[in-house]
């Protein structure tokens, strides 16, 4: 009997021993996940922060704005539609900018290099790069309550949101000085350059004070500053990463392949080009299988027919590195500042020392409204595909665009479903602003003409 | 040893001179043996009624003549007088003395019924058991006669209308196809809502999975794991249905559990029993397809016209009437035949006063309906059941079942290359014969094959049927060991370790020249699933007077589930007959993989008071610690309680009509644990296509490996689902016991539903997994039977049972909707409806429910309308339907309720009659009242002409703007409403191509709800003939105790006025919640059996 109740007892014991070991709920394949990890190295993360931001700058929201500076021209299905500003909040969503390969994985990597000053600095600038585009492109966008512990993040205005970013890039400027050991050869743009990262910083800074510069014309002065400071040959150009193996394509390659002719070159661009004889434009694009060898763009909207160009052997390659920070808008910034801040003839001679290296004769004798026009046709020329081209028409009205459709080219894009139909600080379509706070309805040309409208 | 050699010897005798008598010893004492018959009332044989001499430890079980056979070893013979008793389910425990001075005793029985149970055992769950009378919750108890009477190869489509509040739907009438059970409503709303299956104390897998991952509307029909095992092998299953009932297994008890008995062997007799069954199944229901007009647009067949060979023509049948003399072809009728299952048992059981053991081999070979030899099941199986006597106080028990299943599929549902698709879209003038022309697939939209290479669009189905290969073989191994030790006078261990393995290996290919894959495509896949479970249970108990007494249980559960599956999807075969990855061009190869690992650690205690012998007190708590559980919230407590007290009955006398009355309350909780992984947070590394390219974007870039964060963000706090769920009822009997029945109230309140919450992109994430959900079940069950006639020669008994489940999802965290597992786009769960509303675009309607401001439209003249004030000047019934000046309706954008596949309430009838003691007929209906189908299929077939809701049809030919004839009126004759308003109110138009094909009467441009009806059916579920041959005569002549022979038929006719197949379909089959929806999925069936049994 005894023996019985002590065996009983044992059984239970030994049971009970079986279950209180720790390791049955822990472990690989039971606390861990072992289909996907629960953690990301530094280094993994940000080359897979790298690889979507680099979609993020040339992806969709870039082709589209590519088509509506009419650098472009939507040919075929839903991008003819697009390109004449036919556009819902289903159609371009910034949610690639803040969930994975955007935002939370940025911030997620600069709390895992806070010690490496260099690498926290990158981080830093990148952050900076990728929501300046949000906000260029949709305005105010949630940013001070984003990819943290607020379930649904307020929105704030698009001037709190470009000098968040210009503080940020202070601290950035201050990481990437003091330095560290960096992210080296994961760092796909620089290779972990600091000299390059100080620069394109300073580049950056001042694109963002040339967007406040039509709220405060003191930004000029700022923004001159800067580019001193910036990038100082087009060898020191932020440009994304690509090559030929699967996954690692060009987008705008990727999306040849994939859509065939839905775009096509712009046949404002095209002409403005010719008229330049600027010899740019082979290296921009190549003709159309049916065009005779003749480098034709097409008008917003035009059916694809086999005569309008495509990029060039060049530029439409799978392993085409993307410009988006570089030496020439530096110099542009620079000569449109100089400009502002009446220093015409230092202006000029940006200009010209620019149009030199690219291959162009020298502008003699251009003062005033013809100067800033030849810079900004510069830039709009210079910087093809660069979303940025847009935030300069917006504040300058050049080039001089014929809208697509209606009166006016669309001055920011509506907040996508993915975050309106969740977040009830975002207001719906036909509630939202026509045009962002750093453009202001008074914006105008010099010519006076109101080239955006007059929406608010 | 000696032992051992006796039963071989027992073995060896019964199998050579056919009836096994115990040889008469020589000893002063011999061995005696008792022998005699048990019957009912009615005087027809029971069979499985245990004979037992309690006092000695010897027992065994009465053959299907209801006879039994028990020998007394002589050596425990000194003339005694001992007591003999039988037990025989729903009929009352006898005892007749017996003294043993004679070698041979006669001892018959007549069993009076005892329909109420009283006085059985009940098994509880987890090693406990209780006997009905104390059970202060319900649960339902079917009987391996019942099981058998349906002959249905799955166990789950075996329960449907046996149990009040269980509801059965199987996917389809394809070999092989899943069935769902939902007990007293769905609980969960992206989870499983499947109950778990035990058998014999070992949980089980009866997962879902398919071979295209995550696409169950495509692809083939599915099985649930629990069809694996043999329905001929079950002795009883019990049905835990309320949370308190269910509480002892926790965390996984959420939606229920179904608790499987497997037979034993008995003491006695060697019994040797073979079953075959054969089955002859057809197509119960077709799709209504029309054969009066043939392909052709704007009712000209020169719209069709397509010269050259790779050309396409229309997809369409609204070509002119078919000219007489032109044939037409039954493309249904061409694609089914007679489908047959053979379906055999062997089992052979017995044992001693020691040692008991049964063994079965089965084997179930089933062609379904579809032509062809590529809609088979066949499974086999084995079982080894045995235990042994230790001293006198330790059993142990093996228990092991093998199971080899292999089935052929045919591609069905929302799918290109599915059978029914293409099949159902051929115009009727077309012949979709021959499907290959020198050796190039022909179909429908591609009827003269140019090359290999052209897209067919849809695949003809007879190429789907005989040139796709969709293959699974499973082996599973089911068992355990078990020890039932009598430790102490007070106190019984019983431990059960076991385990389930299954391997599924699967084959999903479509050929070169496949619609969509002109290369071909194969899914090649292993789904590996383990599951170890480990239990310990102590009963203690004290009777402290003779008015009071307690069981005390305490219990350990240790369970672990691993789940593997590795599968690779490659493209474009290199010798086009080849059905294997490595005959594919290899970089086009995609692997992927799976592997989870959950495991669980349960700990209860239970309390059993017994008062006065009639009131019963049950408190229990179990406490659950799971892996899938954060670690500060490791343990989740699950208690239980309830009462039962018997009024009237057992001691207490009748009152008045009242022979019986039990009332008894339950209250109790349980879990369903989150998926394995969902507490943490996920980083991916895997390339994904964006820039509508051939290429994609993969993280890692430059030869460095790039991982991005997961857009579901983790929750390192989710907590498991929990229900809690309070029951009330009454257990009565009247007229001493003629009438009996069960009445039961239930209010379940599911909280802490987990759900992928959508969330604001700009968080960092698109889903947050959360616990927000509230859903709320509630319902009435009710059960009656009676015992209508008793006379010579006859008897009469009728059973129904009926019941109501309300269910409605509370509260959703702040969002409207968010979708469900397999929802098919049309189901989702819906804030304040019931889980798996429709939910989708309709008519323009009153809504008064909705706000004026929500309800509006623009008319022909593009002006606004405000539907509802117009609808309230003219006094209209709310969901009045809105016609435009034009006489047609309008579609309403706007995304809203339209249809609740949850029926209004479900029923079963039973009637038996007994003839002459001999025969047994009995029939089962299955009622389901209202819940709707979407019959989505129809609507596409009003777009494609071939439904035969298009017949008669308007003429167009003159063009879509003039036809005429078929004039119909929008509310009244056509989409009929409860009122009609506006300014094309009460006009009359004609219905054609304009309407069916380029109108709204579709859905690809109409509105989703003009496909949701009624899909409410009256079916008889079961008829069944028995008779038993087992006089003299015959078992001189065959050596055999008995011969049964049966002819059944099921699912024999369906009530409906559902417009298409058999409203009992399911096109994601048992995965998810999602039901009711009509999208080309294959058939249902009925069949008939005949079987016969040969006993000895």
């Amino acid at each position: 009997m005894r023996m019985r109740i002590s065996a009983a007892i044992s059984a239970i014991t030994v049971a009970g021993i079986v279950a209180g070991c720790n390791d049955y709920f822990e472990g690989p394949g039971v606390s861990e996940n072992p289909n996907s990890p629960s953690k990301a190295t530094a280094d993994q993360q940000f080359t897979g922060f790298q690889a979507f931001a680099f979609y993020n700058l040339t992806g969709d929201v870039n082709r589209l704005i590519s088509m509506w500076n009419q650098q472009m021209a939507g040919t075929g299905r839903q991008w003819a539609g697009y390109d004449k500003y036919v556009v819902t909040e289903n159609d371009f969503t910034f949610g690639g900018y803040y969930t994975g390969g955007g935002l939370v994985d940025i911030r997620g990597l600069q709390t895992k290099v806070k010690d490496d000053k260099l690498y926290f600095g990158v981080a830093q600038t990148w952050e900076a790069l990728t929501m300046d585009l949000v906000s260029d492109v949709w305005g105010d966008i949630p940013y001070s309550e984003a990819a943290g512990d607020v379930l649904l993040p307020k929105l704030d205005k698009q001037l709190d949101v470009h000098n968040a970013l210009l503080a940020l890039l202070d601290q950035a400027l201050t990481n990437l000085t003091a330095g560290g050991a960096g992210p080296g050869a994961v760092d796909l743009v620089y290779g972990g350059d600091k000299a390059k990262w100080i620069a394109a910083a300073h580049t950056l800074k001042a694109r963002l004070y040339m967007h406040l510069a039509e709220l405060d014309a003191s930004n000029y002065a700022k923004a001159l500053t800067e580019t001193n400071a910036g990038i100082s040959s087009a060898a020191g150009d932020f440009t994304t990463y690509h090559s030929g193996s699967t996954g690692e394509n060009n987008h705008w390659n990727q999306f040849r392949l994939g859509r065939g002719t839905d775009i096509s070159a712009g046949e404002f661009f095209v002409d403005l080009m010719k008229s330049r004889t600027d010899p740019r434009l082979t290296a921009y694009f190549a003709p159309g299988s049916d065009a005779g060898g003749v480098i034709k763009g097409a008008p917003p909207g035009e059916e694809y027919d086999g005569t309008q160009a495509w990029l060039s052997e060049v530029r439409g390659a799978a392993e085409f590195r993307q410009p988006i920070l570089t030496f020439a808008e530096n110099q542009m910034i620079r000569a449109e500042a100089q400009y502002r801040t009446n220093a015409q003839a230092a202006a000029l001679a940006t200009l010209n020392a620019y149009r030199a290296s690219v291959g162009l004769a020298a502008k003699s004798g251009l003062t005033g409204a013809a100067l800033l026009q030849a810079i900004m046709e510069e830039k709009y020329v210079a910087l093809f595909q660069n979303t940025e081209v847009w935030n300069d028409y917006r504040r300058t009205c050049y080039p001089n665009l014929t809208p697509a459709a209606g009166s006016s080219i669309p001055a920011r894009l509506v907040y996508g479903t993915d975050e309106r139909r969740a977040n009830p600080n975002i207001p719906s379509p036909s509630q939202q602003p026509k045009r962002n706070q750093l453009d202001p309805a008074t914006a105008t040309a010099i010519d006076g003409s109101k080239c955006l409208g007059t929406g608010t | 040893m000696r032992s051992s050699w006796r039963l071989l010897g027992i073995l060896a005798v019964s199998l050579g001179s056919g009836l096994a008598r115990p040889e008469s010893a020589h000893a002063q004492q011999s061995a005696v043996s008792v022998s005699g018959r048990v019957t009912n009332e009615a005087g027809a044989p029971l069979s499985l009624a245990s004979v037992y001499i309690e006092t000695l430890g010897l027992g065994t079980q009465t053959a299907e003549d209801g006879r039994y056979q028990l020998t007394i070893p002589a050596a425990r013979v000194h003339g005694q007088q001992v007591v003999l008793g039988v037990r025989a389910i729903g009929f009352r425990n006898t005892t007749a003395t017996i003294s043993l001075t004679e070698t041979t005793v006669s001892k018959d029985f007549t069993l009076a019924a005892n329909p109420l149970r009283l006085g059985e055992v009940v098994i509880t769950g987890s090693g406990t058991s209780t006997t009905v009378e104390k059970l202060g919750n319900s649960i339902n108890s079917v009987k391996a006669a019942e099981i058998q009477k349906s002959s249905e190869p799955n166990i789950v489509n075996t329960l449907a209308a046996k149990a009040p509040g269980v509801e059965v739907t199987s996917a389809s009438g394809d070999p092989g196809a899943g069935s769902s059970i939902i007990i007293r409503g769905i609980k969960t709303i992206q989870g499983d809502a499947q109950p778990l299956f035990v058998v014999d104390g070992q949980p089980i897998d009866n997962t879902t999975t398919s071979t295209n991952p995550n696409d169950f509307s495509a692809s083939t029909a599915a099985t649930n794991r629990a069809a694996d095992i043999n329905p001929n092998d079950i002795e009883s299953i019990e049905i835990l249905k309320g949370a308190a009932a269910s509480a002892i297994y926790g965390a996984r008890a959420a939606q229920g559990v179904i608790l499987i008995t497997t037979k034993s062997g008995r003491a006695g007799q060697t019994r040797y029993s073979l079953r075959s069954n054969s089955t002859w199944d057809d197509v119960n229901k077709s799709i209504p397809l029309q054969r009066s007009y043939g392909r052709g647009e704007v009712g000209s067949a020169a719209k069709a016209a397509c010269a050259g060979p790779g050309c396409t023509p229309t997809s369409s049948t609204w070509g002119p009437a078919v000219a007489s003399g032109t044939p037409t072809y039954d493309h249904w009728g061409e694609a089914f035949n007679t489908g047959h299952t053979f379906d055999n048992v062997l089992s052979v059981s017995g044992g001693d006063d020691r040692r008991t053991f049964f063994i079965s081999a089965g084997n179930t070979s089933q062609n379904g309906t579809i032509i062809g030899d590529h809609d088979k099941y066949n499974r086999t199986t084995g079982r080894l059941k045995a235990t042994q006597l230790i001293g006198n106080k330790l059993r142990v028990g093996g228990n092991v079942t093998y199971s080899d299943v292999r089935s052929d599929y045919v591609q069905k549902g929302n799918n290109l290359n599915g059978l029914l698709l293409g099949l159902a879209r051929t115009p009727p003038d077309f012949n979709n014969f021959p499907y290959v022309v020198d050796g190039l697939h022909r179909s429908y939209r591609y009827p003269n094959p140019a090359n290999s290479t052209d897209d067919r669009i849809y695949d003809n189905p007879f190429w789907v049927i005989n040139e796709d290969r969709n293959t699974s073989t499973v082996g599973r191994a089911i068992g355990n060991f078990n020890i039932d030790w009598d430790a102490l006078s007070w106190l019984n261990v019983k431990y059960t370790l076991g385990a389930d393995h299954a391997s599924d290996e699967r084959i999903e290919g479509l050929p070169p020249q496949s619609a969509g894959y002109d290369g071909g495509t194969i899914w090649q896949g292993t789904y590996n699933a383990l599951q170890l479970d480990h239990n310990l249970v102590g009963t203690a108990q004290h009777k402290w007077s003779d008015a009071f007494a307690t069981t005390f249980t305490l219990g350990q559960n240790l369970n672990s589930r691993n789940q593997r599956i590795v599968q690779a999807n490659g493209t474009t075969f290199i010798d086009p007959e080849l059905f294997t990855l490595n005959n594919t061009v290899s970089t086009n190869l995609q692997p992927q993989n799976y592997a989870s690992t959950v495991r669980i650690a349960g700990y209860f205690a239970q309390l059993g008071v017994d008062a006065w012998d009639r009131l019963y007190l049950t408190a229990a708590v179990r406490a659950d610690q799971s892996s899938t559980f954060p670690k500060e919230d490791r343990t989740n407590y699950y208690p239980k309680a309830s009462l039962a007290w018997n009024a009237i009955g057992g001691s207490r006398p009748p009152m008045g009509p009242v022979s019986y009355l039990k009332l008894r309350t339950a209250y109790g909780a349980v879990g369903r644990e989150p998926n394995a992984y969902q507490i943490l947070d996920t980083f991916l590394g895997g390339a994904i296509p964006i820039d509508y390219g051939t290429g994609s974007t993969s993280p890692t870039q430059g030869g460095n490996g790039g991982l991005y964060s997961s857009s579901v963000k983790g929750a390192p706090r989710l907590k498991p689902e929990r229900t809690a769920e309070a029951e009330v009822g009454i257990d009565f009997g009247l007229f001493n016991q003629k009438v009996d029945g069960s009445v039961t109230y239930y209010d379940a309140n599911t909280s802490d539903v987990i759900f992928s919450l959508p969330v604001p992109v700009s968080t960092g994430y698109q889903n947050v997994t959360s616990n927000g959900g509230k859903i709320t079940n509630k319902g009435i069950e009710v059960v009656l039977n009676w015992r209508a006639l008793d006379i010579q020669n006859l008897q009469w008994e009728i059973g129904g049972n009926w019941a109501q489940n309300r269910n409605r999802l509370v509260e959703l965290q702040g969002a409207d909707y968010v979708g469900i597992t397999g929802g098919f786009g049309v189901s989702t769960a819906v804030k304040g409806e019931p889980l798996g509303t429709f939910y989708g675009t309709d008519w323009i309607r009153c809504r008064y429910d909705v706000a004026d401001a929500d309800n509006h439209t623009t008319n022909a003249a593009g002006a606004d309308v405000d539907v509802n004030a117009l609808c309230r000047s003219t006094n209209a019934a709310d969901h009045s339907l809105y016609v435009d000046a034009d006489g047609f309706p309008l579609i309403d954008n706007a995304n809203r309720v339209i249809g609740n596949p949850n029926p209004q309430w479900i029923g079963g009838l039973r009637n038996t009659f007994t003839l002459f003691k001999k025969f047994q007929i009995s029939s089962l209906v299955d009622v389901k009242k209202g819940g709707q189908n979407w019959n989505g299929t129809r609507l596409a077939l009003q777009r494609f002409g071939t439904s035969s809701y298009t017949n008669p049809r308007a003429d167009c030919s003159a063009g879509l703007d003039k036809c005429v004839g078929n004039e119909k009126v929008f509310g009244q004759t056509i989409e009929k409403s409860p009122g009609v308003v506006g300014p094309g109110a009460n006009k009359s138009v004609p219905i054609g191509e304009n309407w069916w094909r380029a109108g709204l009467g579709n859905n690809f441009n109409g509105p989703t709800g003009q496909g949701v009806e009624n899909a409410g059916y009256v079916k008889l579920r079961e008829i069944s003939i028995a008779y038993t041959l087992d006089n003299a005569r015959v078992r001189s002549m065959t050596g055999l105790a008995s011969v049964d022979i049966r002819l059944g038929a099921r699912n024999i006719y369906t009530w409906s006025d559902y417009k298409g197949v058999d409203p009992e379909t399911n096109l994601e089959g048992s995965l998810g919640i999602g039901r009711g929806q009509d999208y080309f999925n294959n058939p249902q069936t009925r069949s008939l059996t005949f079987t016969i049994g040969l006993n000895r």
